[in-house]
């Protein structure tokens, strides 16, 4: 029973964030796309269009970066394992400070978002058709930052217990434009 | 200065120990923003501010367009078809190798996703039908991959366009040149190389025109959705019906119907999947994106791109010598950093220096493009070579040699020819867009 709701608990974040990825990928290409019809076969540009993509491309770009950070898909550019072929446990110490300088980062980032949201509310305009209040963009990374220290703290906890078995798996994938 | 300089040494160290890019610059902001007394509240706007452009959504949108078309079996067809036109000359199907990735360059404007997408299919094909060597045809694949930066679109040029103000149309056509150029080059490599493989197959006979004619004819037909693409994405783009982000979601729309309906490679599933592996892609860069506009902009703060102007000039004031010296700090930039940081990180820090030394900011976009994407197989960092060993099946001693042939004797002389010779990145953009798109933005 235990078990079952921490796997729900575990699973709910992660699906919610597949869901918001592929309807906001879509949503993006569908108005962006609309834009281009409605200029060219109704000669009406949609000019509230823009507003509302800038409006929830950060919430696409973080959900994809929390997503990307539970994958372990950041982009990394390490060459310890060439040089550390055979050195499992000196590969696991760099995996563990790499995960560790994250998990920091991250921590000290959700405070910096949380005064940049408040300041936001304050000081920022809403837009000009849709009167979107643009603090609610930024609000996005206050959902990014913990969400990532909790996967960077997961893979904290993993990296250490394999450098206890002596074992090393590769953290993340490499990758390039 | 020094310490900007002791803060580029960290940041080349903690790309190097594993620590991910996107959390290395953002460790280097939080240390500049310290030493430099700056609040960071006040510059996460600025990265935001930065980031809501319709330009960069552009990046997102080829993205999405890549991952379906690969899902959707695209690059069967394509490859057929090439090789229904060129398998019957000695290195044939390493020729096909580098049309397949500047044409599927021209759809995706990611060499991570030629790679993924041509190698997995042609290296089998390359090694076990044709006999070339494993470790040369992971090279050969892995070399050609990097034209789809140069091709366009390009995110490279996306970028460059983005941070420097300049037309990102005129960017795109300014890789053109030097792109189809390093094809030929690698075709022309290719056909010397088969005669040092003795275990390569001879190219297939001739039979007669009308079989030949009759072939290309089906192939051809059966990828002409796929051909189609690049022609709509460039299309639009250049005959200025869209800007490059609207062409890049009529591909996406485009591509999803060709996916599900004609080549049939999509399902729902498959569909999803694809929109999610690209979304996971998109963060990451985009995350890397926002720390990087920080530190780029106290970097500007601390008037280091003058800086490193005056320093170059200061050694020569020769055009020349300045390009070789641009040439070289790229070079090195490109052993220790990724296409997207080292174009986030070089194209600022040189663009006052290029300006000063009348170089236009489009055969700027050109230079730098094609020194990066060097950058990718040229170790240690030499992302593109690990990606393509593991598609590949091959080990790094086994390809390297082979790769770095590949960047001496394919890479070398085009950035050259492409520093040296403006024409051939400027031709294009003048023809297409006037004389007035080579005048600096700012």
């Amino acid at each position: 029973m235990l078990n079952k709701v921490a796997r729900i608990i575990w699973e709910a974040p992660l699906s919610i964030q597949r869901v918001v990825m592929v309807v906001l990928a879509v949503f993006l290409s569908v108005m962006v796309g609309a834009e281009v019809a409605a200029r060219y076969y109704v000669y009406q540009p949609i000019l509230w269009v823009e507003e509302i993509i800038l409006f929830v491309v950060f919430w696409f770009y973080f959900t994809g970066a929390v997503y990307a950070t539970y994958k372990r898909r950041h982009i990394v550019g390490g060459v310890t394992h060439l040089f550390l072929k055979n050195k499992p446990r000196a590969l696991g110490s760099f995996r563990i400070m790499a995960a560790l300088i994250s998990l920091g980062l991250c921590c000290l980032f959700i405070v910096l978002s949380y005064s940049l949201f408040i300041y936001s509310l304050k000081v920022d305009p809403k837009t000009i058709h849709l009167m979107l209040h643009s603090s609610y963009a930024r609000l996005s990374l206050l959902f990014t930052f913990p969400l990532m220290a909790f996967y960077f703290l997961i893979e904290l906890i993993g990296a250490i217990r394999d450098l206890a078995r002596g074992v090393y798996t590769s953290s993340a994938s490499g990758s390039t434009s | 200065m020094l310490i900007i300089g002791l803060c580029l040494g960290l940041l080349i160290i903690l790309f190097l120990s594993g620590v991910p890019i996107a959390f290395s610059f953002a460790l280097v902001v939080v240390l500049m923003a310290s030493i430099f007394g700056y609040d960071l509240r006040f510059l996460l706007p600025y990265a935001f501010e930065r980031m809501s452009s319709m330009i960069i959504l552009s990046i997102p949108l080829f993205i999405i367009a890549g991952h379906i078309m690969e899902k959707g079996n695209i690059t069967r067809y394509l490859i057929n078809f090439i090789d229904s036109l060129v398998s019957r000359v000695r290195g044939g199907m390493g020729a096909v190798t580098a049309i397949a990735s500047g044409i599927f360059g021209a759809i995706s404007g990611s060499a991570a996703a030629a790679i993924s997408c041509i190698g997995s299919i042609i290296i089998p094909r390359l090694v076990e039908e044709e006999g070339y060597p494993r470790g040369y045809a992971t090279s050969l694949a892995t070399a050609s991959a990097g034209l789809a930066l140069l091709i366009p679109p390009s995110f490279s040029m996306i970028l460059y366009g983005w941070l420097t103000y300049t037309s990102v149309t005129a960017c795109f056509l300014a890789g053109s040149l030097p792109g189809v150029l390093l094809m030929f080059v690698f075709i022309i490599i290719n056909w010397i190389m088969v005669g040092r493989y003795p275990t390569i197959k001879k190219p297939r006979p001739w039979v007669s025109v009308k079989h030949t004619g009759s072939e290309v004819f089906h192939t051809g037909w059966r990828a002409f959705p796929a051909l189609l693409m690049p022609i709509l994405i460039l299309g639009t783009i250049y005959g200025g019906v869209a800007t490059p982000t609207e062409a890049a979601a009529v591909a996406v729309i485009y591509a999803i119907p060709v996916g599900f309906f004609i080549y049939r490679g999509l399902t729902k599933r498959t569909f999803a999947n694809a929109l999610i592996e690209s979304s996971t892609t998109i963060g990451a860069v985009m995350v890397m994106l926002f720390f990087a506009m920080i530190m780029g902009r106290m970097m500007v703060m601390e008037n280091v791109p003058q800086a490193v102007a005056n320093f170059l000039l200061s050694i020569s004031e020769n055009k020349y010598i300045i390009l070789l010296l641009v040439n070289i700090l790229l070079f090195l930039s490109g052993m220790f950093m990724d296409d997207i940081a080292g174009m986030i990180i070089m194209a600022p820090l040189l663009y006052p220096v290029i300006k000063q030394i009348g170089v236009s900011s489009v055969h700027f976009s050109a230079i730098i493009t094609s020194n990066l994407t060097m950058g990718l197989m040229t170790p240690p960092m030499a992302p593109l070579v690990f990606l393509g060993q593991l598609i590949g099946k091959t080990t790094f001693p086994d390809m390297i040699k082979t790769s770095l042939m590949f960047v001496f004797l394919g890479y070398l002389p085009v950035v050259l020819i492409t520093t040296y010779w403006a024409p051939l990145s400027e031709f294009l953009p003048v023809l297409v867009l006037g004389e007035k798109i080579l005048i600096p933005a700012y």
